[in-house]
């Protein structure tokens, strides 16, 4: 079966797609607000220690575990598991790294859409001049079909208790048809070609929204404390009082375990199109930098110092507490739209998000796609075909109902809850069923670096007790409240089940196609 | 930004910049394209 199966054209495209797959939204956007929300400077400490201890590691469990699999013909997890773990249920534990890269795209596409529409919309001049973050929050919201607007821009059909929003679909049919294009074009012609152009792009465009913002100096001389470099401190300026605080440790760990895109299924995919002695250590190591820089160096330099530089500190808290979302549709806009070049630098920053998001949602693509061809000996043709229809279909409820909470609903369990229960499985799965001692010869195979062995040790017992310990906790922490939607308005209450009941019928439906797959297979 | 803050910065950004040189250079010396 692996025989037939692709490969990567050149590691410094593997390197560049596994990159592409971790550099996200979450870097330019949830990265800053984290890090001035717990502490600051403060923030780096344990952010750093969790690199080292939970990311760094993890990573090389997630590339060894998908090169283990590919040379055995399996590029999803249910496979991987199964290679791994003689048991029955094994292959069954593995559907949850199909179920959270297919739910995540099916709503993750549609905000990829909204970044490529505001990139043109910003390019053609068409955000509003005046009324400052009230009226960009509108023109949001009119785009994204959550409320009515006078103009006629937007094309938006009032269907009664729901607005279609006409533009933003368009924008959405278009950029899941990319997508689907890249993915058709396969693992050489397409992947990795978006990832060749697109992420030294991304760097590109990420520079020079960072030269912009830090030449912003004070931008009101009247304000003199409103300053890029109060925006840097309010980011960097340690408060070691933070470190006393769970909490601050608990999102320091959240934060590698999102960035470096861990726990999802995606990296095992891309790994398995390696061959058994293809080095995983240092090109793991290296898509993890590749990572950091674009979050700490760059995402820490945009968003929150120019927000800081116009708005002020207390404004920005404010803005960064309505979330990070906000802050990079809205607070950002506004500010380019007071520079000179503004259409074009906001032209920039949407494009810039739109790369980060499309190398992301390729690779949740891929792992679908992957599943498919390799389980069920479906063409890439046919797997892309079923993958965009039954996308198309599922996407729906989302564009539909985006004012009730419904996709809020489908992130917390499939791009948040669900990695942290993947994450711990397969670690522990890793040391202590497939064995350290066997673990750490797959990682070493190969090897153009050689890991500590402090490393071997730290996979054995502190990374998947401190990951244990993370998902516990977490879960005691949010789990209650949201599983009995005790934040949820009254109105979104149907909404939100209905989510529920769309993610029981998926994992559900996932969970009989592997059956089907095994079918007349041992174990 | 107080002096901490720089310091931290500086530190970080020199930690991952330092980080990410020394990967690129392993990748090109053990073959990129391969």
């Amino acid at each position: 079966m692996s025989a037939g199966r692709e490969r990567w054209g050149t590691r410094v495209g593997l390197i560049l797609a596994m990159a592409g797959n971790a550099v996200g939204l979450g870097n330019f956007l949830r990265f800053p607000v984290q890090a001035a929300e717990n502490g600051g400077g403060a923030f780096m400490i344990p952010y750093f220690l969790s690199l080292l201890l939970l990311g760094i590691p993890l990573m090389w469990v997630e590339w060894s575990l998908g090169r283990y699999g590919g040379v055995r013909g399996h590029g999803s997890t249910p496979g991987i598991l199964h290679a791994i773990w003689n048991s029955r249920v094994a292959k069954y534990v593995g559907a949850l790294g199909i179920f959270m890269p297919f739910v995540v795209m099916v709503y993750y596409t549609y905000i990829e859409s909204w970044s490529l529409g505001f990139s043109l919309l910003s390019l053609l001049g068409a955000f509003p001049d005046e009324g400052g973050i009230a009226e960009m929050s509108h023109f949001l919201a009119a785009y994204q079909g959550a409320e009515l607007h006078e103009s006629s821009m937007f094309g938006n059909v009032d269907a009664g208790a729901f607005i279609i929003p006409g533009l933003a679909y368009g924008f959405f049919l278009f950029t899941l048809g990319i997508n689907l294009w890249f993915l058709h074009r396969g693992l050489r012609g397409g992947i990795e070609k978006v990832a060749l152009w697109g992420l030294p792009a991304l760097f590109v465009f990420a520079v020079v929204l960072m030269v912009r913002v830090l030449t912003l100096g004070t931008p009101d001389p009247t304000v003199p404390e409103n300053s890029v470099i109060q925006g840097l401190g309010f980011i960097w300026n340690p408060d070691l009082s933070a470190l006393t605080n769970p909490g601050v440790w608990l999102a320091a760990a959240g934060q590698i375990f999102f960035t470096l895109s861990l726990g999802m299924g995606s990296i095992h995919c891309y790994a398995s199109y390696l061959s058994e002695r293809d080095d995983v250590a240092l090109s793991g190591l290296s898509t993890a930098a590749t990572n950091e820089t674009a979050e700490v160096i760059m995402g820490g330099t945009i968003a929150i110092p120019a927000a800081v530089a116009f708005f002020g500190v207390a404004a920005t808290t404010q803005l960064a507490g309505a979330g990070a979302f906000n802050l990079g549709f809205v607070t950002l806009p506004v500010i380019f739209q007071q520079l000179p070049a503004g259409d074009l630098l906001g032209a920039l920053w949407f494009f810039l998000l739109f790369i980060a998001g499309i190398t992301s949602s390729l690779a949740m693509g891929q792992v679908v796609v992957a599943f498919l061809e390799d389980e069920f000996g479906l063409s890439r043709s046919r797997a892309v075909g079923l993958l965009g229809i039954v996308l198309l279909v599922c996407t729906q409820p989302v564009v539909l109902f985006i004012e009730y909470s419904y996709m809020d609903e489908l992130d917390f369990w499939a791009g948040t809850f669900g990695l942290f229960v993947f994450g711990a499985i397969e670690l522990i799965l890793f040391a202590w069923v497939f064995g350290i001692d066997r673990g750490w010869a797959e990682i070493m195979k190969g090897a153009d670096i050689r890991p500590h062995p402090i490393f071997r040790f730290l996979l054995a017992w502190v990374t998947p007790l401190l990951m244990t310990a993370i998902f516990l906790t977490w879960t005691w922490v949010n789990a209650p409240d949201v599983l009995l939607m005790r934040d949820v308005a009254a109105v979104d209450r149907p909404f939100v089940l209905g989510a529920r009941l769309f993610l029981l019928a998926a994992l559900a439906f996932l969970l009989y196609l592997i059956r089907r797959a095994w079918r007349g297979r041992p174990g | 930004m107080t002096v901490g803050g720089w310091i931290l910065m500086l530190v970080a950004w020199g930690a991952i910049l330092g980080l990410t040189s020394w990967c690129i250079l392993k990748v090109v010396r053990s073959g990129w394209r391969h």
